[in-house]
């Protein structure tokens, strides 16, 4: 093997055998009691005050470096999916620094530059709606630092007052569908992929099992009495031991005991009193602007039952589902499937990397007590196993209408699973642009769901998200979502002025979600003063809806910073459609949409994917900055470990047992029993799991190739100048037909010939697709109308069609061509 | 996170560190085979998702390891070996430095070559009665060079021994 002739390994060969080496400075010693390596995340603590419906959160979290160098500390994290972020500081000697919000970019170059420099310094930056990095680095030997973030977050609401507060405590794994590829992302396990072209920024190393790291964790929720209520009842916490405070004028509720990070904190309860209703409230800014949220409840349902539905249910049955989260999903889905009724139909898909449906075939079946049945027995029989492709799930989904003979039914789409995916981008991407009439609804089932991407999801779909712990009720938890599920209430909603001063452009969400049955919907925006809004829409019964609602002023400054993270979360969506060359409505690029974001964010301090938090202290404490870097690894969430006992795992199991299904790698290979704990194979399947396939080719027929050489400036040249030729060429007929001229198509056909000349022999060709598409559609169009002596309007037309295309086509080419950067990692999973 | 520079596949990897582990007898005498010398494929990602090896650099969609993944590789099987569990593995190895992999690396190989070779467990023993209260146990096999000077060994032994039991008595 050559491959080892070319290392040298001094370190076996240079020891003289015998020697023992000298205990003191330099030398590990590992297996005693100072070998241990303490991890730097000592202690985080969490604070969360709700009011109006409204959460504002306050984490910290305490770095400690035990090395004898600095220390650069980084941890993903979650926080509540959606929430906005809007305060970051850093405590460090005495002092606070507070962070301030630049481009992302920027913010990594200035962090980066400290570090250099070496000052202490601090990084925040978003990696998805709830996961989180940051990085503290240049902490001194024996130093603490402290982060300290602020986020507020609008909670749903529903009519008979039950509310619910979610504090996510640990980042699950995600499935990474893709092809593995290099990437200088980020610092995590896995590696990027096509599809995840930021997997390494969302996947902390894992705690071996066994492995507790002793972080101290606080956690305490104050719910403050608002104006008529009087009490909140059935206060229950589902996944965590609490003590509760009652006061005058608010409940407390924390912790009972030290807890591990491994699953999500959730808090629900019922306000009683006076009842809730429709509200329109207004923050008045000290700079005399007006932000306000409007939150409208439906009328009741009068009798009207709504048209027949097809309902198809998707379950996600892969390899993080197991266990109890499975067994949860096949029952939550078998109690929905008894709230439709005798003239509805439905589907039931269970997915994994592949598609499986109820009767073998993506086709409906009558909802009676037969087809009910069917569909139970099916459910009952579905185990985990496998990855989660849930983009190409939905695509089959939505499909199923589409091979629909009867063209009758609401089409309806309600996805049970866990949403751990990376690929978040494609799936959303596909529902925005395929999903036609349908509406998609969202059960969650997991310790540590994933509720950012499940909420847009369903926001996107315009359905509802739900939110349930695998082994709780399920009946209590979806009896709202089991009258949801159809048709909404009320839709087509629209705001009125009265005498508010309504700015009806700065509506976030631009389109007002429909009302469904019990449940409030909210639009945040922006008024001139306290007055008077009317919304109005048309009900399911087809008669009109109409409900004017007064304006209540409140010191609330959070409600800007959530407008403007609504905002952001909209332009996102469009950004995500202008970036794959989609059109949007209302209009923008990538490069226009990033802007406003970009904007929004450093005008109201927002953390957004493309904005991040850094704050820098100044003092020189590590000349050179070097130092040792670590990654808090994070706990596997609760309950992923039980499907390994599910599988006839028990705990302590003599190893022979282990090659029970699912349990590989102990028939392969003999392991210690120190490795024989479930949580091994649980984590291996884990590893296997969110690997997918998404692996790099690994194994004995992998071969070594050599390095792809990057393109020289001698066979860059012929393509360079074929395309300016072609940009040159579309100007001038840009031109021509500016000046009321037909064109000649002569030199733009010449352009053409000439770049797909030069391209057949240019070895990163592969690089320049979207060049390759424009010239083959865009271009070609164009060609044709030309010489067909088309008029000068449908020729400008053309031009206006394919803007998007020529735009994306030049900026993929300036990338390889000018070396210019190509858009980052995060910016292609938005 | 990169290791540079990429040497090796998987494969590559693991025979690579099966083979060190051999030839310096980190992990080869393991009467049971517990250690797997050879990690598969399975095993490495496993040991990736824990952070105790770095993910690999990837070059055409191919997956390079490099010397500082040979060391983490074969730091966790040596302290296999030593009958350490993952969760004790990784609170050692967890976050440590190529610099520091080569340092355990070069302590473990020198602990290992200072390993006695292993003394057998039985061994066969002749035992006579001299005396009442009195035997005399040898190694089976066992043969003097010199009588002499054994006797005279003998002798001081056994007077070591009254006085011994004496010794308390007198003093109290």
């Amino acid at each position: 093997m050559t491959a080892s002739a070319a290392v040298s390994l001094p370190m076996i060969e240079n020891v003289p055998s015998g020697q023992e080496p000298t205990r003191g400075l330099g030398v590990l010693e590992l297996l005693g009691p100072q070998g241990r390596m303490e991890l730097p995340l000592a202690s985080v603590s969490i604070a969360a005050k709700v009011s109006s419906f409204v959460a504002e959160v306050t984490v910290t979290q305490t770095f400690k470096n035990p090395h004898r160098e600095h220390l650069e500390a980084e941890y993903v994290f979650p926080l509540a999916g959606g929430c906005a972020v809007g305060h970051f500081e850093l405590r460090v000697a005495g002092r606070v620094v507070v962070g301030k919000v630049e481009e992302r970019g920027e913010a990594q170059r200035q962090y980066q530059q400290a570090i250099a420099e070496g000052k202490r310094a601090a990084l925040l930056e978003q990696e998805r709606t709830n996961v989180f990095t940051v990085k503290v680095g240049n902490l001194p030997p024996g130093e603490e630092a402290t982060v300290m973030l602020r986020y507020s977050e609008r909670l749903a609401f529903f009519e008979d007052g039950a509310g619910e507060l979610r504090l996510p405590l640990v980042v699950a794994p995600r499935y990474m569908a893709g092809e593995a590829v290099d990437g200088p992302s980020g610092s995590s396990t896995h590696s990027d992929t096509t599809k995840v072209p930021d997997a390494s920024r969302l996947s902390p190393p894992l705690l071996a099992p066994g492995f507790d790291p002793q972080t101290g964790l606080q956690l305490e929720v104050e719910l403050l009495h608002e104006k008529g209520v009087t009490s909140f009842d059935n206060l229950a916490c589902s996944q965590h031991a609490t003590k509760t405070v009652f006061r005058p004028d608010s409940i407390t509720v924390s912790l009972a005991r030290a807890e591990r990070f491994d699953r999500d904190f959730v808090l629900r309860w019922r306000m009683g009193g006076a009842g809730i209703t429709s509200t329109l409230q207004v923050y008045p800014t000290p700079e005399g602007e007006h932000f306000a949220l409007l939150s409208i409840l439906p009328p009741r349902r009068d009798g009207f039952l709504g048209l027949p539905r097809n309902v198809v249910f998707v379950v996600d049955r892969s390899g993080s589902m197991g266990g109890a989260k499975m067994t949860s999903a096949a029952r939550a889905c078998a109690l929905l499937l008894r709230t439709l009724g005798p003239r509805d139909r439905f589907a039931v898909q269970a997915f994994d990397d592949r598609c499986e449906w109820l009767g073998g075939a993506p086709k409906f079946v009558a909802a009676d007590e037969a087809g009910l049945e069917q569909g139970e027995a099916f459910l009952r029989q579905i185990n985990a196993r496998g990855g989660t492709e849930l983009d190409l799930a939905m695509r089959k989904a939505i499909g199923v209408f589409a091979q629909d003979e009867k063209h009758e039914g609401l089409p309806i789409i309600v996805l049970l699973t866990d949403g751990q995916v990376g690929d978040e981008s494609s799936v959303l991407k596909g529902i925005q642009t395929s999903l036609g009439e349908a509406r998609v609804f969202t059960v969650g089932i997991d310790t540590a769901v994933n509720d950012g991407f499940l909420q847009r999801l369903a926001g996107l779909g315009g359905g509802t998200a739900t939110f349930v712990e695998p082994g709780t009720q399920l009946e209590e938890a979806l009896r709202a979502v089991g009258r949801e599920i159809g048709a909404p209430l009320v839709t087509n909603l629209s705001i009125h002025d009265e005498n508010s001063g309504a700015d009806l452009a700065s509506l976030a969400p631009a389109h007002f979600p429909d009302l469904f049955e019990g449940r409030a919907a909210s639009v945040f925006l922006r008024v001139r003063s306290i007055g008077k809004l009317t919304v109005t829409g048309l009900g399911s019964d087809g008669k009109r809806f109409s409900q004017t609602v007064t304006a209540q002023p409140l010191a609330l400054p959070a409600l800007a910073q959530l407008w403007a993270r609504t905002r952001v979360a909209d332009l996102e969506d469009r950004f995500r459609l202008a970036s794959a060359g989609m059109p949007v409505s209302p209009g923008g690029t990538p490069d226009s949409l990033k802007a406003e974001i970009v904007a929004l964010a450093c005008k109201h301090t927002l953390l957004t994917r493309f904005t991040a938090f850094v704050a820098i202290d100044q003092e020189v404490v590590n000349q050179g900055g070097e130092g040792r870097k670590v990654v808090q690894p994070v706990q596997l969430p609760a309950q992923w470990e039980e499907q390994d006992l599910s599988a006839g795992i028990a705990l302590g199991a003599p190893m022979f047992r282990m090659a029970a299904p699912g349990a590989m790698a102990a028939a392969a290979s003999p392991v210690s029993p120190g490795l024989a704990s479930p949580g091994r194979a649980v984590l291996e399947r884990i590893a296997t799991f969110i690997t997918g396939s998404g692996r790099a080719k690994e194994g004995r027929d992998a071969q070594l190739p050599r390095p792809e050489p990057g393109p020289s400036k001698a066979e860059l040249a012929p393509v360079q100048e074929a395309l300016g030729q072609l940009w040159a060429a579309l100007a001038a007929l840009d031109a021509e037909l500016k000046a009321g001229r037909v064109p000649e198509p002569r030199a733009l056909a010449e352009a053409r010939t000439a770049l797909l000349t030069a391209l057949t022999g240019f070895i990163r060709a592969s690089q320049l697709g979207a060049v390759q598409t424009f010239l083959r559609t865009g271009v070609a169009e164009l060609l044709a109308a030309l010489q067909a002596k088309a008029p000068i309007a449908g020729v400008q037309a053309l031009l206006v069609r394919h803007a998007v295309a020529l735009a994306n086509a030049r900026r993929q080419a300036d990338t390889l061509v000018e070396g210019k950067s190509a858009p980052e990692a995060w910016e292609r999973s938005i | 996170m990169k290791a540079a520079p990429t040497l090796w596949s998987l494969h590559e990897l693991s025979e690579e560190a099966a083979g060190l582990l051999r030839r310096t007898g980190l992990a080869a005498v393991q009467p049971d085979g517990r250690v797997s010398a050879a990690p598969d494929a399975r095993t490495v990602r496993y040991y990736t998702t824990l952070g105790l090896l770095d993910r690999p650099a990837i070059e055409g969609r191919i997956a390079h390891y490099g010397k500082k993944h040979l060391l983490q590789l074969v730091a966790i099987k040596a302290l296999q070996a030593k009958g350490l569990g993952l969760a004790e593995i990784q609170e050692r190895l967890y976050g440590r430095g190529e610099a520091e992999l080569q340092t355990l690396a070069d302590q473990l190989v020198a602990r290992a070559a200072q390993i006695e070779p292993p003394t057998p467990l039985v061994r066969r023993m002749v035992e006579v009665a001299l005396a009442p209260g009195m035997k005399l146990v040898v190694e089976d096999g066992w043969e003097p060079s010199d009588p002499g000077p054994l006797k005279q060994q003998v002798l001081a032994a056994l007077a070591a021994i009254v006085r011994a039991r004496k010794g308390p008595g007198e003093r109290s």
